[in-house]
């Protein structure tokens, strides 16, 4: 009798009890999701061409057709990411899991946590419990819920919580893959208690789509924004002068600043810098280190264009020469 | 016996039962991942064939004991050459092409091994849901080929929908499960497992640009094709008897219609027919034929005589719930 | 007596999930086991530069990739949270992306122990730390991402990966450097590679490569003795593939190497084998083709001896004799001169990495070993060798080069503010196994 109910207990493999909640968290939660058709007149966001060279186009592109958003109240306020509708946004239509459409109307949007609010005439949408912030922690499994490429199938991905405290405060972040298709769409735990709605994801941004890296702005920072968003009014983020360069921290042996990546398109690329490159001059003042060279910039603007002199090692002599850049500063896209 | 069900007796029975089942649950899905991996390893294939823009390699899985093989028309397309083929040992043979078919991403394989293969357990693809746990497991950046290692990965199947366009080199378009296993140049042909390690999935590399992530085309929509490219009876296996002299006369299908709630329904097939060999069975709805839509069977007649004997037709099916487009090459009435 | 039982599946159901739904439970104990791993070792995880690494000693060795280490001397690190050391680069490994940093005057640091990459198996769930796209750069929360382990004894060229371990779990630029841990909590591999082919951006699309803790366990000695570390190879042969039917009695592929070509006088062939031997195993790895068995030599350092199984033809008998011998990896020659360039004469001494320009600062004192015997002890700066001022350990080795065993150096020492002349006499340092040279 005994090895009767073990081999009962023996089927019920943890791999089918994930595969069952999941499905329920599909489920409940989905319902709790829409799926936007944004038509546009103009686009200034959605495009970065192919990215770093030999990328595929489409990769960093915004696709034709449905994005995510998220249910935030049962009177028809849909929370998504601000890139989501961004541009000359003539029409959004909204989907809800029971089939039926509305015409959305764009509300406020916050581009520091990269959110934006949307308006439906519904009632009784069901809206997500929201988790208990504090109790969140790294390693917490979670899941990503969406609607696209197909607005009637909701998709969803899973992972854990890869830290808690992302882009200056406002986002946890997670390696449940995230992608054009699914940002907007709530990132939630095992219970399916919001955590957080996705964001995060634009054309610029390094980490690329379903790479592993992904944002979601916590639900108490979207509450904060509320007020502001439900009123219309948008959140620029302040202008902040941009390179393009990622530095490498530290490195003490080296005075100046590392580069440890240039991202694509960015005014360090057009300047012709590579990484590896050491900025050791800028606009013709030594340069010891990161946080110098971030003071340097605070005093720029946006548009301006600024001298640096970089180190660069010769491939065919293995020696350090110098090298006399001009970058031109944009805004900071992320 | 039934004395024992009774009194203090069951809370130790159930205390022992407990402990039991927490033992049970402590191994975790970590056993799952290995097991998956135990079942299908010995069915994995890995593949290079060489063809005129260079060697493209990919994966694949064993069909028969006796050496058929499944892999992607994306590695071996028709008219490759050189097509080797790895398993875990490592072992190694030559291959031919029994068949392929463009459409639908496989080509057939045949190798000549010492001893019986274990062939790849198929699954229903019809059962598949959302949520599901999911493998893939194969050639993944030649670490078959190169190191003697079938890459697993594990993710769950996050969305089901249909790929428009066939992006890279993939050839395929349709439905699709889509996973967030990892899916990398080299896994083309590999298997979609799910969690009892079956493969219920053939990988392409087809994407969504919205999504960016690995799909697999469902087994079952695919199995007819590899039962008759393995038979050799698959329409693409034929060499046309006819010439280009055709003879005006009714053109010979070799199935016989009848009339079922306002639909064609194929009521029998003569063995060794077109359509025999196509595919058409006992129940097959036919639709219509291009334009053109059958509502009665003497539309279907009438549609027919006026073809010629070696005319080709594309019919529009409905196979038990799964539409099709069949292609037939009509045959000389005897 | 079906009643009762079926009243018993009910109670062990009741008592074995208390909660409403037993799935979820079940799924929330793995969710645990994350936590817990989690927990276990963020502490020791360590920003360094554009990358990451690993506290794996209280006395704050950390291991990283060379890529993101080797390139400078000092380095000011940071563990989880931000508290910032200096520390110095000791020893590398170019080839294998391999690079050890000491954290100066490191005392009780928060660390994880090596785990056995050897005992790891496809499917094992592992988690990897690092600092992806430098997103925690300021707060100094590392990221956590979570997968398995998809294969392991990964041969890649450029950079030379001889054994390593593939993963799922997600790594970006940033997580180079940083630990792959299995679920005990130790790390099995340190990350540095990833596989972009798919979308030809520099993202993660489920590909990422680790080199194994056996082959850093099994380097460890040759790193902390500083400088740069050598891999293992067998110096003079010439092998191919089993089932190569360009050559007579190769045996069957996949089983192993044969030897095609021998150099004489060579540590194979002094160990006895000849053309024609198929090597079966080295250290209880199979050679199953080319990229194995550099893989496998290349994981030892040069200067290791290996146990390897071969089987020679007996053509008289038409039968195959097994064999073993112990063959010495690297060339012995080229052993005995990297050391003098190196400066790995044996001193006797541990330094500590002092980088205020002041000198060499002793760290621990090898008993009965050559600075004990000068009178070297723990605390003592070394200011100057031979009358020239060194101010830290490159400067120290630089002075060094040259030198050989039995050749008496001067050392001017600061100790308690005051100066001291003493002499020390290094010694051969010994390679293990090494052979005995005579008229040494």
């Amino acid at each position: 009798m005994i090895a009767l109910l073990a081999a009962v207990l023996c089927q019920d493999d943890p791999t089918s009890a994930m595969a069952r909640v999941m499905q329920k968290l599909r489920d409940r939660v989905g319902r709790s999701v829409v799926a936007l058709e944004v038509v546009r007149d103009k686009d200034p966001e959605g495009a970065a061409g192919s990215g770093p060279s030999g990328a595929h186009n489409d990769y960093y592109n915004r696709p034709e057709g449905p994005c995510t958003g998220t249910i935030w109240t049962e009177d028809g306020l849909i929370l998504t990411s601000a890139f989501n509708v961004s541009g000359d946004v003539r029409r959004i239509t909204v989907r809800t899991s029971d089939g039926k459409s509305y015409e959305g109307k764009r509300l406020g949007w916050d581009a520091t946590r990269d959110i934006a609010l949307v308006k439906i005439e519904a009632k009784d949408l069901p809206v997500l419990p929201k988790a208990k912030m504090d109790a969140v922690r790294q390693g917490d499994f979670v899941a990503i819920v969406g609607r696209a490429p197909d607005p009637d199938m909701a998709t969803i991905n899973q992972g854990i919580v890869s830290a808690l405290d992302r882009m200056k405060s406002t986002a946890v972040q997670t390696d449940a893959e995230l992608n054009y298709g699914n940002v907007g769409g709530p990132l939630v735990n095992l219970l399916g208690e919001l955590v957080g709605v996705t964001c995060q994801i634009k054309p610029r941004t390094n980490w690329g789509q379903s790479g592993g890296v992904g944002f979601a702005c916590k639900h108490a920072e979207i509450d904060k924004a509320l007020p502001e968003l439900k009123a219309s009014r948008n959140t620029e983020r302040g202008k902040e002068p941009w390179t393009g360069i990622t530095p490498a921290e530290g490195a003490e042996g080296v005075e100046g600043v590392v580069v440890a990546q240039v991202a694509a398109e960015s005014p360090a690329e057009e300047g012709g810098m590579q990484e590896g490159d050491v900025i050791v001059e800028f606009e013709g003042k030594k340069v010891k280190n990161w946080d110098e060279m971030r003071t340097m910039l605070a005093g720029k603007k946006v548009g301006d264009v600024v001298k640096l002199k970089v180190m660069r090692k010769d491939p065919k002599t293995g020696k350090d020469a110098a090298k006399d850049v001009k970058v031109k500063l944009t805004d900071n896209p992320n | 016996m039934f004395a024992l069900c009774r009194g203090p007796a069951v809370r130790i029975i159930v205390e022992m039962l407990t402990t039991l089942a927490v033992l049970l649950l402590a191994q975790g899905s970590d056993e799952n991942h290995r097991k998956v991996y135990d079942v299908a390893v010995d069915s994995i294939v890995a593949v290079r064939a060489m063809i005129a823009g260079g060697e493209r390699s990919g994966s694949g899985v064993v069909l028969t004991k006796d050496g058929l093989l499944l892999v992607s028309y994306s590695a071996v397309p028709e008219g490759a050459q050189n097509v080797r083929v790895w398993m875990k040992g490592p072992k190694f043979y030559r291959a031919e092409i029994v068949g392929t078919s463009k459409r639908e991403e496989i080509t057939i394989l045949r190798i000549k091994p010492k001893g019986d293969l274990k062939p790849m357990t198929m699954g229903a693809s019809a059962k598949v849901r959302v949520g599901d746990v999911a493998y893939t497991l194969g050639n993944a950046s030649n670490s078959m080929i190169n190191n003697d290692q079938p890459s697993l990965n594990v993710g769950l199947i996050s969305g089901t929908y249909r790929l428009e366009e066939a992006k890279l080199n993939s050839f395929f378009t349709g439905s699709v499960f889509e996973t967030t296993a990892a899916v990398n140049v080299g896994m083309e042909g590999a298997p979609l497992l799910d969690a009892a390690g079956k493969m219920v999935g053939f990988v392409t590399l087809n994407y969504s640009p919205h999504r960016f992530l690995g799909n697999a085309i469902p087994i079952d929509s695919l199995r007819h094709s590899i039962d008759l490219l393995c038979e050799g009876k698959h329409p693409s296996q034929q060499t046309t008897t006819e010439t280009a002299a055709a003879e005006a006369g009714e053109a010979y299908l070799g199935a016989k219609v009848v009339d079922q709630g306002g639909k064609v329904v194929v009521d029998g097939v003569d063995a060794g027919s077109p359509a025999d060999t196509a595919g058409l069975r006992k129940g097959t709805v036919i639709l219509g034929a291009g334009q053109k839509s059958f509502k009665t069977a003497a539309e279907f007649a009438a549609f027919l005589k006026e073809l010629q004997s070696g005319a080709m037709v594309t019919l529009k099916i409905d196979d038990d719930g799964l539409k099709d487009d069949i292609k037939i090459t009509l045959e000389k009435k005897k | 007596m079906r009643t009762a039982t079926l009243a018993l599946l009910l109670a062990v159901g009741s008592t074995a999930a208390a909660q409403e739904d037993p799935d979820l439970q079940k799924v929330q104990e793995l969710q645990k086991k994350v936590h817990a791993v989690v927990d276990k070792t963020k502490a020791a995880y360590v920003f360094i530069g554009g990358g990451s690494g690993v506290c794996i000693d209280a006395d704050g060795w950390i291991l990283t990739n060379h890529h993101v280490a080797g390139g400078a001397q000092n380095w000011k690190v940071r563990f989880t949270g931000g508290k910032q050391y200096d520390a110095a680069l000791v020893g590398f490994h170019p080839a294998d992306d391999v690079a050890l940093l000491k954290v100066k005057n490191g005392k009780d640091l928060p660390h994880i122990d090596l785990g056995d990459s050897d005992a790891m198996r496809v499917g094992d769930p592992v988690i990897a730390i690092g600092n992806p796209f430098a997103l925690g750069n300021g707060n100094w929360e590392p990221t956590i991402t979570h997968g398995i382990v998809s294969a392991l004894h990964v041969y890649l060229d450029n950079p030379g990966y001889k054994d390593a371990v593939q993963t799922d779990a997600q790594i970006n630029p940033g997580n180079s450097g940083g630990p792959l841990i299995n679920m005990d909590g130790k790390v099995i591999g340190i990350n540095g590679r990833i596989d972009v082919k798919r979308f030809l951006s520099r993202v993660n699309t489920g590909i990422g490569y680790a080199i194994p803790s056996n082959q850093i366990r099994r380097f460890l000695p040759h790193f902390k003795a500083g400088g740069r570390a050598f891999g293992g190879y067998m110096d003079g042969a010439t092998v191919g593939e089993c089932g190569d039917d360009r050559y007579e009695n190769t045996g069957e592929f996949g089983e192993g190497v044969f030897i095609a070509g021998l150099t004489e006088e060579t540590p194979a062939a002094k160990a006895g084998l000849t053309t024609g031997d198929i090597i079966t195993d080295i250290e209880g790895h199979r050679p199953y083709n080319l990229n194995r068995f550099h893989g496998i030599v290349g994981s030892w350092p040069a200067g290791s001896v290996v146990k390897v199984k071969y089987k020679r033809f007996d053509a008289a008998k038409k039968e195959w004799a097994a064999k073993e011998a112990k063959v010495l990896l690297g060339d012995p020659e080229k052993l005995r001169a990297q050391e003098a360039n190196v400066g790995n004469l044996f001193l006797g001494f541990t330094p500590s990495y002092d980088f205020d320009d002041l000198g060499v600062e002793v760290d621990e004192v090898t008993e009965k070993g050559p600075a004990a015997k000068a009178g070297l002890k723990s605390g003592d700066v070394i200011k100057k060798v031979d009358g020239g001022r060194v101010r830290d350990w490159k400067e120290f080795k630089a002075a060094l080069n040259g030198k050989k065993a039995g050749q008496k150096l001067k050392l001017t020492v600061s100790r308690d503010d005051k100066e001291l002349e003493l002499e020390i006499v290094p010694e051969q340092r010994k390679v293990e196994g090494m052979p005995e040279e005579e008229g040494e």
